[in-house]
């Protein structure tokens, strides 16, 4: 149990920020606390776009899920290596001292006024109660997608295949090329390997509370954002906890992506990886245009496309229309080349699936 | 314009419900674009927020959505357009912004008063609905489906279980090397499975039939009973399921390769001995190719010898074309090796259009060149499409690719078709489409359809569209069916389409059925219902 508990914060707590920090030059923030979160956030997509590649490429080789496995391994690590070398991570864990930790909260204890101290207890509750839902709780009808997404997981390390059976009937079937873009599916088995459990633990328990972790580090970021003073920023969170706990008002509704099947491609985009890309967007598009932004955007459009195909509306949305409603604001035409880097992986994959359907 | 206000309000509808978010994202919005005095975040939130909205509801994106998707789900596709934008998070940033010039306590006591009108006007996930519940394990998948699988998993053979649908999506999440027969939606016989009225026989035959070891069926008294009156005891009880083992009827059984295409169907009896089924084999091996496609069947029968079906051949190969559809087929001896059938050709090649609708079907040799069969068909049928899709014309050619003449009448038919897609008239044409009458007399025949389709009264018409007295005496046939939609009775009409007598002394003909089905007996009757006997 330790060692599972171990590798879960490995995998997806350390080894997303420390690929964070391997592309931190290209996120647009020079905040300290801030860009911790951004490096943890976009890293965590940088694996999923890793693992893209990877995983398409292995699935029209008609390569078995254990060659995934080492393979992205490989890559991981030496990504990781990379990072411990370039970037001298003995000397930044030194940030993580306690005594630094403690001083620091001596000094929030300090300057926070008392309202400051209310709405943050006030939020911190109402987080509790969504991370208790999140471990706790589970959609018992409306799973029924799982019989495909964990389905096709489940078989991958049961039967060593890369979507080649039904996830239905567990019989052989061809590949289909809407599956394979979904590499996150097989993403999720790979997760379930190294952490050593099953990939409905994975998907619905231990992901389901990571991601909703992340997410709230996507609204903080937005939250510092958007607004300077601390009080404001607290009650952002305060009212978009509410609204997501209180928001059900359908089956489509935000709140029942984040309460309910967060683990899924579709809820992911939208909770997680939109709101995201409204802050980078913003302040990408608030400067000049620079290459290392575009290759940022490129990567996050390969994790959205990992996620599900829906990722590709979503960038065409958020990137594009961000990038040209910013371009004429600006009156910057350079800034269009965004969407170019944004939009190359996302085109590609959205043009082959789009043939598939109309031959 | 009627139908677009209908499309639209069923979309907010669908994606809003009946609850007051919609006014709540309107708010916040007008919120930002008001309050907020930095232009980058008014335009992206506010003004993009707008504009997708607008997208949404632009007809433009309708025909968008529509020529790329299945139009049956364009309302689907169209709510999920909503979560390009993150609402909650406007939402939040429209309140909050509102409260950025108060401080102190004014501000938590607006923070309070708006917080309760969030709660107040929303619907609480964990409270509001009966799906969420809390779960007893970290898969969150029931502790019955946990329990089923642990029982049923075999690391040494392959298993294959029949559950009842409400569980059917989390078997294989849970083992993946079960084998179902249906996936999330199951058949309609799977409410076999949870009936209050238990048939035990019928699920038993259903579930072998499909090739299951096990069966999952509701944990009930009546249940339990049914089963224990076939002297069957569930193998693993759970709070909610029974798991039996399916026995004792017959059925087939499945075989598969490592990559789990299915290598075998063998049929079997009661008592598991290898029997012949009505098919003509025992057993059927495929053969796959490396896109996964069945590309050689081959026949066995019940002491695992090669065994020939109806048209004499012991198996069949099948070639794809580029879109994977089954291009040709040709007919095996023994040995493998192309033989002529006993339908007088080789096999059969078929032509497909993009859509996958049939072309052509010619029939050809070993060399897969093209043949006139003996039966008098020529060697092609070739198919002409109407703008739905449904076959309007086809025609008859011989192995030159001339017009073939069938009876050396006509070298083709024309078929047209009532609203709900049944054929109402079929005429026999010439090679220039235009009609010929038969032997009979008449060129074309007519269809009227009870609501099911069934064909309950036809008539003839000759080539100028005139109605036709056939030889036997009558100018239309009714037909009845019964309950199981069988043929029950079928009366010869005169013009007036009232009965008439025909050549034999007779009006109609009733029709008698043995248990499967097949017909036993023709009865035969004049006008006055009495029965009249026919050698």
């Amino acid at each position: 149990m330790i060692l599972k508990l171990m590798m879960t914060v490995l995998m997806l707590g350390i080894v997303p920020y420390i690929l964070g920090l391997y592309i931190r030059k290209m996120i647009p923030c020079k905040d300290g606390a801030a860009l911790h979160l951004y490096c943890y956030v976009c890293g965590f997509f940088f694996m999923l776009a890793l693992f893209e590649p990877v995983c398409v490429v292995a699935s029209y080789m008609r390569l078995s899920f254990n060659v995934v496995v080492v393979l992205y391994s490989v890559l991981l690590m030496a990504v990781v290596a990379a990072v411990f070398i370039k970037e001298k991570i003995i000397k930044r864990l030194k940030l993580f001292s306690l005594k630094k930790t403690g001083q620091t909260i001596q000094k929030l204890y300090r300057e926070w006024s008392g309202y400051e101290w209310i709405y943050l207890i006030a939020f911190l509750v109402l987080l509790g109660i969504q991370v208790y839902g999140a471990i706790f709780y589970f959609s018992t009808i409306y799973s029924v997608d799982d019989a495909t997404y964990i389905a096709i997981g489940s078989s991958a390390i049961a039967k060593n295949d890369l979507y080649e059976i039904n996830p239905y009937t567990g019989i052989y079937y061809p590949l289909e090329i809407k599956r394979v873009f979904q590499s996150s599916l097989i993403f999720y088995a790979y997760l379930a390997k190294v952490i050593n459990v099953s990939v409905p633990t994975v998907a619905h328990t231990v992901l389901n509370t990571v991601l909703l972790l992340m997410a709230y580090c996507v609204y903080g970021i937005m939250a510092k954002d958007l607004f300077k003073k601390r009080d404001d920023q607290l009650i952002f969170l305060i009212f978009i906890s509410l609204f997501f706990l209180f928001g059900n008002y359908t089956n489509y509704s935000h709140s029942f992506r984040l309460l309910a099947t967060l683990w899924q491609g579709k809820a992911i985009l939208a909770v997680i990886l939109t709101p995201l890309l409204f802050i980078l967007m913003r302040r990408i598009l608030s400067e000049h245009y620079h290459w290392k932004y575009g290759l940022l955007l490129m990567i996050l459009s390969a994790s959205a496309v990992s996620l599900s195909l829906m990722g590709i509306a979503t960038i065409f949305f958020v990137v594009v229309i961000l990038t040209v409603l910013f371009a004429l604001y600006n009156r910057n035409c350079r800034l269009l080349l965004y969407i170019i880097w944004a939009c190359i992986i996302p085109g590609v994959i959205g043009a082959a699936y789009l043939l598939q359907r109309i031959m | 314009m009627g139908e677009l206000k209908e499309f639209f309000t069923t979309i907010l509808q669908t994606y809003w419900g009946n609850g007051v978010y919609q006014y709540w994202l309107l708010f916040a919005i007008v919120s930002i674009l008001f309050l907020e005095r930095d232009k980058t975040k008014k335009l992206t939130y506010g003004i993009y927020s707008l504009l997708v909205l607008l997208i949404i509801f632009s007809p433009i994106s309708i025909k968008v959505i529509e020529l790329f998707f299945a139009e049956k789900y364009t309302i689907q596709y169209f709510v999920r357009l909503f979560t390009e934008i993150p609402i909650m998070c406007v939402l939040a940033y429209g309140l909050a912004v509102l409260l950025k010039q108060s401080a102190g306590r004014n501000k938590l006591l607006l923070v309070t008063a708006l917080g309760f009108a969030i709660v107040i006007g929303g619907n609480g996930l964990y409270y509001s609905v009966e799906w969420m519940q809390k779960s007893t394990n970290l898969t969150k998948i029931s502790d019955d489906v946990i329990d089923i699988c642990n029982y049923l998993h075999n690391d040494d053979d392959i298993i294959e279980v029949a559950v009842p649908r409400d569980i059917a999506s989390y078997v294989r999440q849970i083992d993946a090397s079960l084998v179902m027969p249906y996936g999330r939606y199951g058949p309609s016989w799977t409410d076999l499975l949870t009936s209050d009225e238990p048939d035990a026989q019928a699920i038993l035959e259903k579930t072998r039939s499909n090739g299951c070891d096990y069966v999952v069926v509701v944990n009930s008294n009546k249940m339990k009973e049914a089963f224990a009156e076939r002297n069957l005891n569930p193998e693993c009880v759970t709070n909610d399921y029974l798991v039996y083992h399916v026995e004792g009827v017959s059925g087939v059984k499945y075989r598969y390769n490592d990559m789990m295409q299915r290598i075998s169907v063998t049929y079997i009896d009661e008592n598991d001995n290898i029997v012949t089924g009505a098919d003509g084999y025992a057993t059927v091996k495929y053969e796959y190719d490396k896109e996964g496609n069945i590309v050689k069947e081959a026949y066995y029968d019940e002491k695992n010898n090669p065994t020939a079906l109806s048209l004499g051949q012991y198996g069949v190969r099948r070639t794809y074309d580029v879109n994977g559809m089954v291009n040709v087929i040709m007919y095996l001896d023994k040995d493998g090796s192309p033989m002529l059938t006993t339908g007088g050709y080789y096999g059969i090649r078929r032509e497909y259009d993009d859509e996958g609708n049939e072309l052509s079907v010619t029939y050809v040799d070993g060399n897969e060149v093209p043949m006139n069969i003996n039966n008098g068909y020529g060697a092609a049928v070739v198919y002409e499409y109407n703008e739905n899709g449904q076959v309007e014309y086809e025609f008859y050619y011989d192995k030159n690719n001339q017009p073939f003449l069938i009876q050396n009448t006509y070298a083709g038919v024309h078929k047209e078709y009532d609203e709900k897609g049944y054929v109402k008239q079929m005429t026999y044409i010439d090679a220039d489409k235009e009609p010929v009458p038969l032997s009979d007399g008449y060129a074309t025949i007519c269809y009227e359809r009870d609501e099911s389709g069934n064909n309950i009264y036809e008539y003839y018409l000759d080539a100028e569209d005139k109605p036709v007295k056939l030889r036997k005496g009558h100018y239309g046939i009714a037909t009845a069916y019964d309950n199981m939609n069988r043929v029950e009775r079928v009366w010869y009409m005169d013009q007036n389409r009232n009965p008439v007598l025909v050549a034999g002394g007779y009006a109609y003909v009733e029709y008698c059925y043995n248990d499967n089905n097949t017909v036993r007996e023709k009865k035969y009757y004049d006008l006055n219902n009495k029965k009249i006997e026919i050698d």
